[in-house]
């Protein structure tokens, strides 16, 4: 009885047809991100190990570029450890240097443990951070720390290649500054991304996501 | 009686400091200005940040419009904000409102002064003299303490004192 007053009512009809078709596409959309979510899952989950480049690794790349500690530093010669990189710039007044005395200490206490791991700051300047003002700068922090500067296509190159945000903002007095993706990335023995290093929930859990960083490899 | 005479007259010329080994404050009219502070600075670095508090309380609106530290070249006023994962930088062209009543917090994760061209680095432990601009209390002569290189808040706030309190009870206002 119930059911039959139900239909033959005009209103419910349109408004049980539009939630079912909505449903339907949220369904769609719900597998394609299901199936997005996938795709990026198995990249991760079954990336070759060994000695196969990790080709399908969307996040990294290599780089050779100019070292604050003299020469230069080859992502090549990274191969089989473990290592972290992050971008910035030396005219930056606020999180810059606040990340990278907070990296440089958390890093020493990682050395105190036993454990080691270098961790590149790659300029996103590289018209005002030449090599020499990197050196300067870097010596205020963890020697763990290496900075790295290069030229305007290089830099712009690694910083595609790590899909790091960089965008130049003019100031009033005629200078510029810039904004860009704050973030430690955790790099596999094998160049390939690891996901981000968690510098604002302590350094307990900062120094564990190393450990299982270096203990692994990889972080599967 | 004698021993508050000169604070007072101090204060009737709208500026002191008080508590000078802890916190640092300023009085300009009706705006309480809150330990101003900045950060040692890298080898190298041209630039430095400055932060601190407004309190305005009188009644009419003030705005801080720029400040600057005798270190540098000049000063600008910026806001930062993280979006995402990006630190994002923008000049605040027309200044800070300080609304009577209320208190504006400038910190590192937020609104800040970023001096430019910086002639001498910045070290722990110093106080460097500077000046904020407000636009009816006019240009008012403060001193930045500097605080470690990893500072992201005041440390010299923590210390007990009448003066001391908690900047993280303030709107950040961005």
């Amino acid at each position: 009885m119930g059911v039959t007053t139900m239909a033959t009512e005009p209103g419910p009809e349109p408004r049980t047809a539009s939630p079912a078709s909505q449903r339907g596409s949220t369904l769609i959309l719900a597998a394609f991100a299901l199936a997005l979510v996938g795709i990026v899952a198995a990249t991760v989950a079954y990336l070759p190990r060994g000695d196969r480049p990790s080709a399908l690794s969307v996040v990294g790349g290599p780089f050779r570029l100019e070292s604050s500690k003299g020469g230069t530093v080859d992502s090549q010669a990274l191969k089989g450890k473990p290592f972290l990189v992050f971008f910035g710039f030396t005219q930056c007044p606020n999180v810059c240097p606040t990340t990278l005395a907070d990296l440089g200490t958390l890093l020493d206490e990682f050395g105190s443990q036993g454990g080691e791991i270098q961790a590149y700051y790659i300029t996103l300047d590289p018209e005002r951070d030449t090599q020499a003002m990197m050196r300067e700068y870097m010596a205020s922090f963890s020697d763990r720390i290496t900075g790295l500067s290069g030229t305007p296509q290089q830099i712009e190159r690694v910083a595609r290649d790590y899909r790091a945000y960089v965008k130049r903002v003019p100031l009033p007095g005629g200078d510029y500054t810039l904004e860009h993706t704050l973030m430690v990335y955790m790099m596999d023995r094998d160049g390939g991304f690891a996901g981000p290093l968690d510098l604002n929930a302590g350094h307990a859990l900062a120094l564990k996501q190393l450990r299982k960083l270096v203990s692994d490899g990889r972080n599967t | 009686m004698r021993i508050h005479a000169v604070p007072a007259a101090l204060l009737a010329l709208g500026l002191v400091a008080t508590s000078p080994a802890h916190a640092h404050d300023y009085k300009a009219g009706p705006l309480k200005i809150g330990h101003p502070w900045s950060r040692a600075t890298p080898g190298g670095a041209r630039v430095a940040a400055g932060y601190l508090t407004v309190t305005n309380t009188g009644t009419e609106p003030d705005r801080l419009t720029g400040g600057a530290i005798e270190a540098a070249g000049r000063g600008e006023l910026h806001t930062m904000s993280m979006e995402g994962g990006v630190m994002k930088m923008a000049p605040l062209a027309d200044g800070l409102a300080i609304p009577p009543g209320q208190t504006v917090t400038l910190a590192p994760s937020g609104h800040h002064l970023m001096f430019l061209d910086l002639t001498t680095p910045l070290k722990k432990g110093e106080r460097v003299k500077g000046t904020l601009r407000f636009e009816r209390a006019g240009s008012v002569p403060v001193e930045f303490a500097v605080e470690s290189l990893a500072a992201k808040a005041p440390e010299t706030r923590s210390e007990k004192g009448p003066e001391a309190h908690d900047h993280g009870g303030h709107d950040h206002g961005h």
